[in-house]
């Protein structure tokens, strides 16, 4: 089990990220949180990563200016269709359209969908959840 | 296909193929009968000129016995030669003991030395055609093998007792023919070589009485044989004899037919008028004649003949009589006058149908078109016909997807499609058309029958629909898509704002002010109440746009979802009571149901009524033969009299309670509507309110 959780938070308003990071530190965790308001820029960083230091969860937003959250995506699997499959990408939107729910069935790394904003709640399940998993692979 | 259900007449097509069949019969016997009324007359005309040759040459003849002499005797022949023998390049030689004299082609020419004879004749003989000799003796006159190979053979003797000659008179029929002497055992010999017609008569006459009797059998076996009645008669019109078909055809026997008048027996008053001048003008005038009437049977009855007749002659060429075939054509008649009526009632249809009708063979060459046809391809009747429809109808385009169509008519089935046809002016035109193949009287497929019509002004119409269809859909999504765009942009800076507030109301600076606290909660409150509105109007818009989605709704999980959902609105205890009378699933759409009850659950919940110790909310579902009613019942503060009207509209609130848009019950009216249901509202300040829905069990 990893002893830092690593948190990338895409959203263009840059409110939520606060709020979020605000939840996060409220976990009294070992974590890291990483900010982006641009998705362009959120991409190059993934980019750049190497495969052992890709974050644990990551948080997107759907409606952003230059790249929505599926098309930063498919920029993604375009350049490194071999780190898809180490993400577990959580949608937060405050979108009401039933096809951005649908299209993001699509992605096997979109592991869940929330509406924004997320309260304590939903981060205690989200990072829960990853951490049974880590525990499920570690056995 | 269309051709077949046309036809109210039933089985029409079944009667055609017979009529069509008994046509060909008809046909096949009419050109029998014509062959043997041709030959009657061509017999006829033979006798006529066998008569004449006869006379003629039985005036020779009868010069030739007369002669006294040999001398009269040549000259006699001669003469006979230069009148009917010379004309038709025959070939006469007349034997002596001292001469042979061989008249040919209009000449004479004498040899006294008999051992010229031969040679002079075998020249001869071989320059007129190609001949093989052969040898003729007394014997051999009557039977020799050679001369079978004539059709005809006529021997004369002639003997005259005062000068001792003897002659006789040979004459063979044949194209071929050739002969020579081994032995002079005559006193002379009159031999005729391809003396085609004349010798052939007096050969005729020879034999001419069991000629008749023979030929006469013939006929009458032919006629027999082809079901052909046939009745002779003399020239009083008297019945001489009527064989077995004829008596069948009229239920008669031969022998009360026998010596009975044919007129006046077989034919009622109005036919016998026509008939008569046909058999006065074979008797008088000798005019045969082919004449359709009605004759009568034995019990009266009437049948339809068809009777060629021709003149009988006697030997002296005479008019004795007639001979008349007759033919039974009152079954095709019946069948005639039937399909006539029937094909009068279907072109009658065909014509008024306003739908074009064409009949096209396996080739697509054109047989027939109607009226609304032309009207509809710009040309008349007469262009049509004979034409090749793939051709002339259809451009490249159009051929190309015919082809389909052709090759499933092949196939002997039937298909609809529409098709592009080019218009005699040039104009291209859409068409609907129904194809059916058409088969023959065996059954086969002779070509295929196609009901048209012009559905360009439709079609237009149609697409036109279908691009401000297209149109509308687009706008539709776009505007869809704006709404979402704005409902998405209205709600992030008020969720952001729902989220600091969050913030600072679970955060650790525990300093604030009760009255700030106070505040706090109320901006909670407002910027609810903002999201709200903005989901709503959001919804609002969908709801008027988007199709029904009927699925099979799990009602009471539905139910107990939505009321986990909204128990929490308030502090107070609420007794939800639900009773789904055994309903589990029923077919609705489920966003929109959930809309409703959610709306109205969460208002029973949020107006309770605080003096009331238990606080309830029923939930009731049941079901007619076609429509679900619910009932949500609750006990809470009920609704004021005069507002019970207006809580359905738009924006209208009863209370000013914080939670409330004023769109709440609006899109609950709005929803069931679009579900095709009704909603009834009951309540009584205090007591409580009680909504009942009812929606259609089934959506088409």
């Amino acid at each position: 089990m990893k002893t830092k959780l690593k948190f990338l938070l895409i959203d263009d308003d840059h409110v939520f990220n606060f709020l979020h990071s605000k939840h996060i530190e409220k976990l009294e965790i070992d974590h890291d949180v990483t900010c982006f308001e641009s998705p362009t820029k959120a991409f190059w960083y993934l980019n750049n990563l190497s495969v052992d230091s890709l974050p644990d969860i990551i948080f997107l937003d759907i409606n952003m200016p230059e790249l929505n959250g599926f098309e930063l995506l498919q920029k993604v699997i375009q350049e490194r269709e071999e780190i898809m499959n180490n993400l577990n990408i959580f949608i937060v939107t405050s979108s009401l359209n039933p096809t951005d729910y649908e299209e993001s069935k699509k992605y096997d790394s979109i592991k869940g969908y929330y509406n924004k904003p997320i309260d304590s709640e939903k981060l205690m399940t989200t990072v829960n959840w990853l951490l049974n998993k880590d525990l499920e692979k570690s056995i | 296909m269309i051709s077949r259900k046309l036809d109210d007449e039933e089985g029409f097509d079944d009667k055609y193929a017979l009529l069509q069949n008994e046509n060909l019969k008809l046909q096949d016997k009419l050109k029998n009968y014509n062959n043997i009324q041709q030959e009657l007359i061509s017999a006829n005309y033979l006798r006529d000129k066998q008569l004449e040759s006869y006379k003629k040459l039985n005036f020779y003849i009868k010069s030739f016995i007369q002669s006294k002499t040999i001398q009269n005797f040549k000259s006699a022949v001669s003469e006979a030669v230069v009148d009917i023998f010379s004309a038709e390049s025959s070939m006469v030689v007349f034997v002596t003991k001292n001469d042979v004299t061989i008249y040919t082609e209009g000449l004479e020419k004498k040899e006294h030395n008999p051992d010229n004879i031969f040679r002079a004749i075998e020249n001869i003989t071989l320059n007129v055609s190609e001949r093989a000799p052969f040898y003729l003796t007394e014997k051999h006159i009557n039977n020799h093998p050679a001369l079978e190979k004539f059709e005809r053979i006529l021997v004369r003797k002639f003997e005259s007792k005062e000068e001792n000659f003897q002659f006789f008179i040979i004459g063979m029929v044949s194209k071929k023919m050739a002969f020579s002497f081994d032995k002079l055992n005559y006193e002379g010999l009159l031999m005729f070589d391809n003396f085609s017609e004349q010798i052939y008569s007096i050969l005729k006459h020879r034999l001419y009485k069991e000629n008749l009797i023979e030929e006469t059998e013939k006929y009458r076996n032919v006629i027999a044989k082809l079901n052909l009645g046939l009745l002779e008669l003399d020239n009083t019109d008297k019945i001489l004899y009527a064989d077995e078909n004829f008596c069948k055809l009229l239920g008669y026997t031969n022998d009360e037919l026998k010596g009975k008048y044919g007129r006046q027996t077989l034919f009622d008053d109005e036919s016998r008028q026509a008939m008569s001048k046909h058999v006065e003008g074979l008797f008088n005038e000798d005019i045969s004649f082919v004449h359709e009437t009605e004759m009568l049977t034995k019990q009266g009855e009437k049948r339809n003949m068809l009777i060629s007749a021709v003149p009988n002659y006697s030997v002296k060429g005479e008019i004795i009589g007639a001979i008349g075939v007759h033919l039974d054509i009152t079954n095709q008649k019946n069948l005639e006058k039937k399909l006539f009526l029937e094909k009068e009632k279907y072109r009658s249809i065909i014509a008024n149908m306003n739908l074009g009708l064409l009949e096209v063979d396996n080739y697509e060459n054109i047989l027939l078109a109607n009226n609304s046809f032309c009207e509809i391809s710009g040309y008349t009747e007469d262009e049509l016909i004979g034409k090749n429809a793939f051709n002339t109808l259809l451009n490249d385009k159009g051929r190309i997807s015919m082809k389909k169509q052709i090759s499933i008519r092949l196939k002997k089935e039937s298909s609809v499609y529409e098709a592009e046809i080019i218009t005699k002016q040039g104009e291209k035109r859409t068409w609907l058309i129904s194809g059916a193949p058409n088969f023959g009287v065996k059954g086969e497929l002779v070509g295929s029958i196609g009901i048209h019509l012009d559905i360009t002004n439709q079609k237009n119409l149609e697409s036109k629909l279908l691009n401000s269809n297209n149109n509308l859909k687009k706008i539709n999504k776009e505007l869809d898509t704006f709404v979402y765009r704005i409902s998405h942009d209205l709600r992030t800076p008020v969720l952001s704002i729902m989220g600091l507030i969050d913030l600072i109301q679970h955060g650790d600076d525990v300093d604030m002010s009760d009255r700030n606290k106070e505040y706090i909660n109320l901006m909670l409150d407002s910027t609810k109440r903002l999201d709200k509105t903005i989901q709503e109007i959001l919804y609002f818009s969908r709801n008027s746009k988007l199709e029904l989605q009927i699925q099979s709704v799990d009602i009471q999980k539905l139910i107990n979802h939505i009321y986990d959902d909204i128990k929490y609105v308030n502090k107070r205890d609420i007794i939800f009571e639900t009773n789904f009378n055994n309903i589990h699933f029923i077919d609705s759409d489920k966003a929109r149901l959930e809309i409703v009850l959610k709306n109205i659950l969460s208002n029973s919940v949020k107006y309770f009524n605080p003096n009331t110790d238990k606080c309830f909310v029923k939930f009731d579902i049941s079901q007619e033969k076609t429509y679900y009613t619910i009932s949500i019942t609750d006990n809470g503060i009920g609704i004021e009299k005069e507002f019970l009207d207006r809580i359905f509209e738009m924006f209208f609130r009863a209370t000013n309670n914080a939670y409330g848009t004023g769109l709440g019950l609006f899109l609950v009216k709005e929803t069931i509507e679009k579900l095709k249901g009704r909603i009834k509202v009951d309540s009584q300040i205090n007591v409580g309110t009680k909504f009942i829905i009812t929606i259609p069990k089934k959506y088409n």
